[in-house]
């Protein structure tokens, strides 16, 4: 049987379709008997702004920006939905091989529910940028803006998550590596500080696909400009990119999983 | 065989092997170890060896053999969950393969919402969930547990609902391979087992081609119309269920 267009546009029809199921559930079952419930998506990211707010208080830390606790959350929230999305999808497909063996289902799908789930979580830490938003009585229309950076951000992460997913079958440790990465990058990319221009910590961040979103995402909020297009542009292929390497990769190993899991 | 029958599967000297030395689960550090120490050592295990079948469309196909023959490896390698190490596998049309008793089932789940995430891993769009859905809850005969979480089921419960659900998609999606793996076995009373029984027939009425793999010899000489015995990864027998079966009964009494 060759493919055919419709054919194709099917398959993917029927694999998000599953993808947003798989998510629904998923999310459901993480809040499944806890009293406080989505509440709780929101604790961690809150403790931290509020410690980072207070040490900077405390200590010499010259930081200057117009409404730095919105830059702070900004970057605490993105930063936050990235690193745990990531550190979940490793396991994705290494922890579900009972299900991949026992009925025949298109892997991407548990790939892509996961990056959902995230996704649906991230809405309601949404709560806590509009609660910035009105307490500093900025205008709201950064939202779009950043929900716009938000897309392409998850486009980023979906071919990260492909590649890490792929990984996590053959490498026991990815795990562990991660918790050390994600550690480093907290401190390297800009969250809670603003790199001096040409400084060594700025040229690594150059390399650092994260610091382009996070300014994205800031800019209208805290400069109340929009983002240069040619930046918005690049940042929109490098999502692309990664998102069709990752899916490459993955395409391609995906025959061996059902046996190695 | 008769040739006016379209083929369906073809299968052409199709092998598949395991590194079975290998453990995936191994960090790098122990990984590193055992390569100094030299202990480790990788066996290959053979799971299905050599395996040539053609199979036409309307045959009721039953795979028997001991645990751990191959029988599960063989209908995986047909799905296609599995790539064969070598040779060929064509299968024209549409598989369902559906292993064990509760797949996909979430203990931590309504039935309803079991219901709506099983159909739609089978591939059921969610308007065809609602129109199937009375009649799965009916056919599994749990009206009364609608909104009840799984896990307060008892097991045949379960069994109950997992094949209702399955039973129903596989009549919404009309696959032209419909492969059982194991799945017959599970619980159910009497009652229950003689519906089954008879809605597999009103699939076997249907031309698709249905695998079973089941241990419960009696089922398989009763619906099958061509019987496969597996024995350590190859093609033993392959013929009229009767014969198949008695063969098979002699060679365990032996061994």
């Amino acid at each position: 049987m060759t493919p055919t267009k419709e054919h194709i546009g099917e398959k993917i029809s029927s694999v998000l379709r599953l993808s947003f199921s798989l998510a629904k559930v998923n999310f459901k079952l993480r809040n499944e008997g806890s009293y406080l419930g989505f509440l709780w998506y929101l604790l961690n990211p809150l403790a931290l702004f509020f410690v980072l707010l207070f040490v900077k208080g405390q200590v010499f830390l010259q930081i200057d920006v117009p409404y730095y606790p919105i830059y702070l959350m900004i970057g605490l929230l993105m930063f936050h939905f990235s690193t745990s999305l990531l550190s979940a999808s490793i396991g994705v497909i290494s922890s579900s091989g009972n299900f991949i063996k026992s009925i025949k289902i298109p892997s991407e799908a548990l790939v892509i529910s996961r990056v959902l789930q995230s996704v649906f979580s991230h809405f309601f830490e949404l709560i806590l940028i509009l609660a910035c938003l009105l307490y500093f009585n900025v205008s709201l229309y950064g939202l779009l803006v950043y929900l716009v950076v938000f897309a392409s951000l998850t486009i980023f992460l979906l071919g990260v998550s492909f590649v890490f997913a792929t990984l996590g079958v053959y490498v026991n440790d990815l795990n562990n590596i991660w918790a050390v990465v994600s550690q480093v990058l907290f401190f390297i990319t800009p969250i809670f500080h603003i790199p001096v221009v040409d400084s060594l910590l700025y040229k690594i961040n150059l390399f650092n696909p994260l610091y382009y979103f996070m300014s994205l995402g800031r800019e209208m909020f805290v400069y109340g400009r929009l983002p240069s297009l040619a930046l918005f542009a690049g940042v929109m292929l490098i999502s692309f990119c990664s998102f069709f390497i990752g899916l490459y990769i993955f395409e391609k190993k995906k025959d061996r999983f059902a046996e190695l899991v | 065989m008769d040739n006016q029958r379209k083929k369906r599967i073809i299968v052409e000297s199709a092998s598949k092997r395991f590194n079975i030395g290998y453990k995936g689960g191994e960090s790098v550090l122990a990984r590193i170890v055992n390569i100094f120490s030299g202990k480790e050592q990788k066996r290959e295990l053979v799971a299905a060896n050599n395996v040539s079948i053609e199979v036409f469309e309307g045959e009721v196909i039953g795979v028997i053999g001991r645990n751990g023959s191959g029988k599960s490896t063989l209908l995986r390698l047909i799905a296609g969950i599995y790539k064969p190490s070598t040779g060929l596998i064509d299968v024209r049309g549409d598989i369902m393969y559906l292993h064990g008793s509760n797949h996909g089932i979430r203990f931590r789940l309504t039935m309803r919402e079991n219901i709506f995430l099983a159909c739609s891993v089978m591939g059921l769009k969610k308007d065809e969930v609602a129109e199937e859905f009375d009649d799965i809850v009916d056919f599994a005969g749990l009206n009364e547990f609608v909104d009840t979480k799984v896990y307060q089921f008892s097991s045949g419960m379960v069994s109950r609902l997992s094949f209702s659900i399955f039973v129903h998609c596989v009549g919404k999606r009309l696959p032209d391979v419909i492969i059982l793996d194991e799945v017959l076995s599970a619980g159910g009373d009497l009652n229950f087992r003689d519906k089954v029984l008879s809605k597999i027939q009103e699939l076997l009425e249907r031309k698709a081609t249905v695998f079973i793999a089941s241990h419960q010899l009696n089922d398989i000489e009763k619906y099958c119309s061509r019987a496969l015995w597996i024995e350590k990864g190859a093609l033993k027998e392959d013929g009229r269920p009767a014969d198949v079966i008695n063969k098979y009964k002699s060679f365990c009494k032996i061994n």
